[in-house]
């Protein structure tokens, strides 16, 4: 798997993850990526557009993650995700506990509703 | 295509055997003229059913085989059996966490379980012969 980390205006970073999220796949990623979301900031957007499989275990490091943020007074945003990855997502009952969004403008809305 | 076909592989309990028994499921189900949608479920339901295999099945560090069976019989029903020499565990009487509320009381155990509920039309368990047997049925 790949992973960058991009900032955003409004002190947002976004996170793209390309790849596989298997067991293999998350094994590259999982401690660059709790590294970042382990940040200062406190609003991410993870774009999950390049991510064509998922499993348990890439819900599970994304969830670790949000619970993070979340603690400490930040949000977390799904953006994109492909077909598959939206349907084990909504098997997963994710829907519930993180928006989730098509479109890079609606994730800016959700974290900053202010505006 | 109204004949049932069968196909098989073996793996071993390390993770590294992932990506190749992935490729193996696509492949096959490429050959068949199977949705993506299908082969994707497939990949999900093995990846789960294995990790907890590899995670909670054996006590001792020695190499396992784990064998797969893919058939789609003559109904057009996709079946995936997995079958291991581990500890014997019914996964499908693991009891599910939840609907999660929030993230903060979040209980994240038994996720794959529930994906393989969820994404097959049908899951049970046997123990014959000292193997742990899983099936899992897929309505193409």
């Amino acid at each position: 798997m790949k992973i960058s980390c991009e900032e955003l205006n409004g002190d947002i970073y976004k996170i793209n993850l390309t790849g596989r999220m298997d067991i293999p796949g998350n094994a590259e990623i999982d401690i660059k990526f709790s590294g970042m979301t382990a940040s200062p900031g406190k609003l991410f957007i993870i774009d999950l557009s390049g991510v064509d499989f998922i499993a348990s275990i890439g819900i599970r490091t994304i969830l670790m993650s949000a619970k993070a943020i979340q603690n400490r007074g930040g949000k977390i945003v799904l953006l994109n995700p492909t077909d598959h990855v939206s349907k084990i997502l909504s098997v997963a009952g994710i829907g519930t506990i993180l928006d989730i969004t098509n479109n890079l403008e609606s994730a800016l809305c959700l974290l900053l509703p202010e505006k | 295509m109204q004949h049932s076909e069968k196909f098989e592989l073996c793996v071993t309990n390390n993770f590294s055997e992932f990506r190749a028994m992935s490729l193996w499921l696509h492949n096959i189900c490429e050959n068949l003229a199977l949705p993506e949608s299908l082969a994707k479920d497939l990949d999900v339901c093995a990846n789960e059913a294995i990790t907890n295999i590899i995670l909670y099945a054996y006590k001792d560090q020695e190499p396992h085989k784990i064998l797969i069976q893919i058939e789609i019989n003559q109904n057009q029903e996709l079946i995936l059996t997995i079958q291991d020499d581990g500890f014997p565990f019914d996964p499908f009487t693991f009891s599910l966490p939840d609907t999660y509320e929030k993230i903060s009381g979040l209980n994240i155990g038994g996720l794959g379980i529930q994906l393989m509920q969820n994404l097959a039309s049908q899951c049970y368990y046997q123990w014959l012969s000292d193997k742990n047997i899983i099936t899992l049925r897929f309505v193409n």
